[in-house]
């Protein structure tokens, strides 16, 4: 699986691929959170092989997942 | 000036098959409202301008700074201190002579918003702030008028076309149906951008209102395009209609004056309450405590009544919430503070509200 990381996103959690099994975008989503507390207080939109999904999403090892919060510069 | 010479002006792009003398004369015919004319804002006047597009608003009550210049280069040093709209529409006459340049020198609020738009066919969002941000969609959403959205963050940029017309289009509150706090993201002034990712993306902007308009080639309607100038990748996305989160945008003109755009987006007016005078409330009658977080998130809360309504939902759960008195909480005290906001924009003062600080994580240890 991998994770692409967007914005803040990547200063709180590096540009790496981070992990590599979860069941769904839920379960990834948790344990995201626990190693990054700082990413359950942002707000991003989950993207699942380049669709943006609004619930829990199941995944498998070719999945692309994409977190992306929202940017107000101008 | 003569036929012959708007001809020779826009050859270089009439001679395009797909775009033609039928797409100038769209291009004429067309009203463009830039709302922003500041990093975003400038590359699309300047495009727009220059393409010949009839009718263009310029809606901004900024003036000209030095540090706007290393990246709105629309302006220059003599425009420090002036209304942006206003240099904005001269240096954009002195390229264009023949279009309508038009200039706002004004906040847009809920009050000017939705005559200023039904005025244009087209809105680009050159804003740089939130709260502009949520009600501009909003005001299109409820106005049908399609909405070219950008946005940019030190070296990423984002956009999008909300079309606003068909069943399924979706819109900015489909991506992020409740508006951040802005101090949880920072914008160009704290977080800094290099002056040629706006550059970019606004001319991306200028370029999508140019396709809509002349119907050429694949729009970015329910799509979002992201650009990363640092490692040149571009990540293109589907989106799609989420239907509870249509609920927080209004349904009709007296709603829309009604919403507090600004107080949507700010944290200072959500008034927390801290661990021991919480647990003082929690035997109170005439209380609803409420769990914004999504229903599968620990630690379980069973040892006080509440209410479960993630925060997502809780505008179109609001009836739910019966009791003089409300409390949020979540994981940390964020999210639970966004919903106050949200339920404050909904209750006004008809009922206290309250965020618990430090959420339930903070509360659970207390107890130990």
């Amino acid at each position: 699986m991998q994770i692409y990381l967007f914005g803040r996103l990547t200063e709180i959690a590096g540009n790496a691929a981070l992990i590599s099994d979860a069941a769904d975008t839920d379960t990834l989503i948790k344990k995201l959170h626990t190693i990054y507390p700082a990413m359950a207080e942002s707000t991003y939109v989950i993207a699942v092989d380049k669709q943006v999904v609004h619930s829990n999403t199941l995944l498998n090892e070719h999945s692309v997942v994409a977190l992306l919060p929202p940017f107000s510069g101008g | 000036m003569s036929t012959l010479n708007s001809y020779d002006r826009y050859h270089r792009q009439i001679i395009l098959p797909e775009f033609g003398e039928a797409g100038q004369q769209k291009l004429l015919h067309a009203k463009v409202l830039v709302a922003g004319a500041g990093g975003l804002g400038c590359p699309a006047l300047q495009y727009l301008t220059a393409a010949g597009v009839g009718t263009i608003g310029i809606a901004d009550h900024d003036v000209v700074t030095l540090n706007n210049l290393h990246r709105q280069i629309l302006y220059a040093e003599k425009d420090i201190g002036f209304s942006k709209a206003e240099r904005a529409a001269v240096a954009l006459n002195q390229l264009n002579s023949q279009i309508k340049i038009i200039p706002y020198n004004q906040k847009l609020t809920t009050k000017n918003a939705l005559t200023l738009l039904k005025e244009f066919d087209v809105i680009i969002d050159g804003t740089d702030n939130f709260s502009t941000r949520y009600m501009i969609n909003d005001a299109c959403v409820l106005l049908k008028k399609t909405l070219v959205y950008g946005a940019v963050s030190q070296f990423e940029g984002q956009l999008s076309v909300f079309r606003n017309q068909r069943d399924g289009d979706v819109s900015y509150r489909d991506m992020f149906p409740d508006p951040p706090q802005e101090a949880d993201v920072l914008n160009c002034d704290e977080a800094g951008v290099l002056g040629t990712m706006p550059g970019m993306i606004g001319t991306m902007m200028a370029s999508e209102t140019i396709k809509l308009i002349t119907g050429i080639g694949d729009s970015l309607i329910n799509q979002l395009l992201t650009y990363n100038m640092l490692n040149n990748q571009f990540y293109q996305l589907n989106l799609s209609p989420a239907k509870h989160d249509r609920s927080f945008i209004p349904e009709n003109e007296a709603e829309f004056l009604k919403i507090n755009y600004e107080w949507l987006c700010s944290t200072a007016t959500v008034e927390e309450i801290d661990i021991p005078s919480f647990n003082n409330f929690i035997d109170k009658n005439n209380l609803d405590v409420i769990d914004v977080r999504e229903p599968n998130e620990l630690p379980g809360v069973d040892e006080f009544p509440n209410i479960k309504i993630p925060l997502n939902q809780l505008a179109s759960h609001s009836a739910e919430i019966k009791s003089g008195t409300v409390i949020t909480f979540c994981q940390t005290g964020k999210r639970s503070k966004a919903a106050a906001t949200i339920l404050k924009n909904i209750f006004g003062t008809d009922k206290k509200i309250y965020s618990l600080k430090g959420g339930i994580l903070e509360w659970k240890k207390s107890k130990l």
